[in-house]
């Protein structure tokens, strides 16, 4: 292994290829081979997209660190070329390689892909393929890696399951380079592929496809045409293999390394700046959101532990902003105090601090100013639906006051441009919960402007982005339907109609791709065929919207007896067997119907880590509680 | 206010870093120059950023010997503990050579050197060095390039003369193992010569299997 340097043959590409710099490597902070003299197990942590969105990925950047800190892994990365590379790499028979260098991608030990969401599927296959490693895992023999997954994914892996040896459920740092070492230990014994994969089901997250037996069970929906397949399950083969995996967590948040190592790219990323993980989880409850279900219980970092990385990071990297992520930083408990101090050492010196996203009641006007710096761009805000009814329904515990003083503080505060997002086909909505959509961001705009200074000109600018709701695998609406192309139509009729003509930009985000990801995020392992039929036909890049191949998809789901449009819009039996029953995030699944039935009925559920536990089942699974700074205070009406 | 200390900073771009843009060499300069911890100037306003100006752009795929940037510092840091500080933060293939204090109302990089000295390395195979000066020297006699310019969907051809543009050479010579070919430009305001289009333009020519394998600016020069 590591006798091949393939980047002589690259190098000859890169004067026809868009941006040259995605596939340079070399890059300030990669670690490189003279670092990792010792190491034997070699390792590639994998992007199944292009370098500016896989490089930008944090969890990436923390689990190489992770491996790296071993002594006897050295991790590389690969990400998925451009297609214009891709046709050239094709063309002169160059098979993918690692960027730090230039190795093989199929002679590694250990290729590791993060499964982002479900439109990466067909990236998946053509990265196996440009690496001309089998696709299936029972094509494999001892001389191929061992192909793993992790990430978001994971939490329903069916679609995903005959491409991977192993799949990593839950958070990364400890399980990786457990397995990593383990199957270290095994191949230096000499153990054959079978019994390698038969060891590492035994590791607490790891769960083995090949190792289960799969059924097929009816969907019983009278939208579903006579004939077309349901979902499987599946069940272990044998009694030592877990029937049950359960994620695995990382207990001591603030015992990691809040700093991991950085690299600092040439090419511009999708997020180019320092990003500091301030706190992990997101218990506010919000029942279309899968990451609030998955990675509960809230952890929160210590905040003198988030400044000293911030310092620490801005000086080894060289950025100029940083962003202090999570699922929702405004909620962490001294954020405040965090966002204060760093301005005051930031001020004067042209570096900022921004945050990723804001919750409405959250976002008072303090934080409003003191989120990002001296830079104001727009001001991204949720409230994703139009009415408080059916807000109420999704447990996205915001209130119009809330919203309507969270905007106008920001414009105070400086903010000029606000995005907001919205979602229509959620369980349960009406058109006049859709037409609430337009009522509520003309009150959103007309407040915004009465609310900028007097001789200042009244410019502001009102992005609205409104996207087909997509019912995800562990959350309370897991069993909900997606509304079909004409209840789409009209209620698309509903909103323009709500809007004003001028002022306000109204985007409608393609429903096409909702589709693909609604079947994916849903489906079981039936779902493989039609992300393999998908990608034969040309399928790849379905979240670029330019390359987004519906005909494809479509295609593809006649041959496998999946039609597209009406697997999403089925609705799934409360009860039954689901694709993901085996893998648990620990939320239980009584709280999940729990929570829908509470959906139906309009009723809130609080956020535990501001008052007392709902009973999700997390917290007594793994032994543990939130782990809070200090106490969290509400703001806004659901004070 | 204080206008401070502009130095001048000459740097290398060697081995695959010919591959960046001209943006992304100016956005990784200012991050060597923050990691170097340099107490650089930033601009006043809504959008505060480093007082740093690069010198004229090289085509992707074009290494240097010698570009350069000027930098405000807001104290003054000795020129020699400047330099150790970048080449400490810059990554191997983007590398600081030299700096030194100008004065502030020095002519910018672009006005101050507006010749380029260019070396272009070419694998000729078999091919006689003869058929290529030959291809350079018809090439020069036309007089002009054709360069394609796309703009959305719209394209436009632009002729490039050679006159006041190419101001030396081109001199083919062969080397033990590859073709060098030397020549000179002058970038004025009404738009340069591009050297790796000037290039493709002669081997189109020469209509024989010889491709590119480096292009560097040797060095930025005054007139
Ligand atoms: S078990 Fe209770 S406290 Fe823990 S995350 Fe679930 S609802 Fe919150």
């Amino acid at each position: 292994m590591r006798e091949s340097n393939l980047w002589q043959r690259y190098a000859l590409l890169l004067d026809q290829v868009e941006k040259p710099s995605r596939y340079l490597g070399q890059e300030w902070g990669s670690v490189t081979p003279a670092e990792k003299e010792g190491a034997d197990y070699h390792a590639v942590l994998a992007y199944p997209d292009t370098y500016e969105i896989g490089q930008a990925n944090q969890a990436i950047a923390i689990l190489y660190d992770c491996l790296n800190a071993n002594e006897h892994i050295y991790c590389e990365r690969a990400y998925l070329p451009w297609v214009d590379m891709i046709a050239l790499m094709r063309g002169n028979g160059l098979p993918l390689a690692s960027l730090e260098t230039y190795t093989p991608v199929r002679e590694f030990d250990f290729v590791g892909i993060t499964l982002p969401h479900e439109l990466c599927a067909t990236n998946v296959l053509e990265f196996l393929d440009l690496a001309g490693i089998p696709l299936h895992t029972d094509q494999r023999g001892d001389d191929d890696p061992l192909v793993c997954a992790g990430g978001p994914c994971a939490y329903n892996p069916e679609p995903f399951a005959p491409f991977f040896d192993v799949i990593f459920v839950g958070e990364g740092e400890e399980l990786d380079v457990e397995a990593a070492l383990r199957h270290r230990e095994l191949k230096a014994q000499g153990a054959s592929r079978a019994q390698i994969l038969r060891e590492l089901a035994c590791i607490e997250g790891v769960y083995v496809p090949s190792l289960y037996e799969v059924t097929e069970q009816e969907i019983r929906d009278e939208r579903l045409a006579p004939g077309a397949r349901g979902y499987t399950t599946v069940t272990p083969r044998d009694a030592d293999v877990p029937a049950r995996v359960e994620k695995r967590i990382i207990r001591d948040f603030d015992a990691l390394p809040a700093l991991p190592r950085q690299i600092v790219p040439y090419c511009e990323l999708v997020h180019d700046r320092l990003a500091i993980e301030i706190l992990r989880g997101c218990n506010r409850g919000c029942r279309f959101c899968q990451a609030g279900m998955i990675y509960r219980p809230v952890r929160e970092r210590n905040a003198d532990t988030v400044i000293a990385a911030v310092m620490d990071g801005l000086v080894a990297t060289g950025y100029d902003e940083v962003s202090l992520t999570s699922l929702s930083s405004t909620d962490h408990s001294t954020i405040e105090q965090m966002l204060r101090r760093l301005n005051r050492s930031f001020s004067g010196t042209g570096k900022s601090v921004s945050l990723p996203s804001q919750r409405v009641d959250a976002l008072g006007i303090e934080l409003a100013r003191l989120a990002a710096g001296e830079k104001k761009g727009s001001l991204t805000l949720a409230p994703e639906a139009g009415t408080q009814r059916l807000r109420d329904c999704i447990n996205k515990g915001v209130s119009e006051d809330d919203l309507l003083r969270a905007v106008t503080g920001a414009v105070e505060a400086g903010w000029r441009g606000f995005k907001l997002y919205f979602m229509i086909g959620l369980p349960g909505e009406t058109d006049e919960d859709v037409a609430g959509i337009g009522a509520l961001c003309r009150r959103v705009y007309a407040a915004a402007k009465d609310a900028v200074p007097e001789g200042e000109p009244r410019n502001i600018r009102l992005n609205v982005s409104v996207a087909l709701f997509i019912p995800k695998a562990m959350t309370p609406f897991q069993w909900d339907r997606q509304i079909s192309l004409p209840e789409i139509s009209h209620r698309i009729e509903v909103l323009r109609a709500s809007f004003p003509k001028k002022g306000i930009n109204l985007h409608w985000h393609d429903s096409d791709t909702s589709y693909v990801e609604a079947v994916l995020a849903r489906g079981g392992r039936e779902c493989a065929e039609l992300v393999e039929e998908a990608w034969r036909r040309g399928a790849r890049f379905d979240a670029w919207t330019e390359q987004f191949a519906f005909a494809a998809w479509e295609q593809a789901g006649d041959v496998c007896g999946i039609p597209i449009m009406q697997r999403a819009t089925c609705e799934y039996e409360e009860g039954a067997p689901l694709p993901w029953s085996h893998i648990s995030a620990g939320v239980s699944e009584e709280f999940l119907r729990a929570e829908r039935a509470r959906a139906g009925a309009g009723e809130k559920t609080p956020d535990c880590s501001f008052t007392s536990c709902s009973q999700c089942g997390v917290c007594p699974l793994f032994g543990m509680t939130n782990v809070l700074e200090a106490t969290r205070v509400l703001r806004g009406e659901c004070a | 206010m204080s206008e401070g200390f502009r130095l001048r900073v000459k740097y290398q771009i060697t081995g695959r870093l010919a591959y960046l843009s001209h943006l992304e060499t100016v956005r990784s300069m200012e991050r060597i120059v923050r990691r170097a911890r340099l107490p650089f100037a930033i601009t006043e306003g809504f959008n505060p950023h480093m007082k740093i100006a690069f010198g004229p752009a090289l085509p992707v795929g074009a290494g240097s010997r010698g570009e350069y940037f000027d930098v405000r510092l807001s104290e003054y840091v000795d020129p020699a503990i400047a330099l150790e500080a970048l080449q400490g933060s810059a990554p191997e293939n983007l590398m600081p050579i030299a700096c030194a204090y100008c004065a502030h109302d020095a002519d910018s990089i672009d006005v101050t050197y507006p010749v380029s000295v260019w070396c272009a390395v070419l694998d000729a195979g078999d091919v006689p060095v003869g058929d290529i000066e030959q291809a350079f020297s018809q090439l020069v006699e036309t007089g002009f390039i054709e360069v394609v310019k796309t703009k959305g969907r719209a394209t436009k051809v632009k002729r490039v003369e050679f006159e006041g543009r190419l101001i030396d050479g081109p001199h083919v010579a062969a080397g033990d193992d590859a073709v060098t070919v030397e020549f000179t430009t002058f970038q004025g305001s009404d738009g340069a010569l591009r050297p790796d289009k000037f290039i493709s333009a002669a081997l189109e020519g020469a209509n024989a299997d010889i491709s590119l394998m480096s292009l560097t600016r040797m060095e930025l020069c005054e007139n």
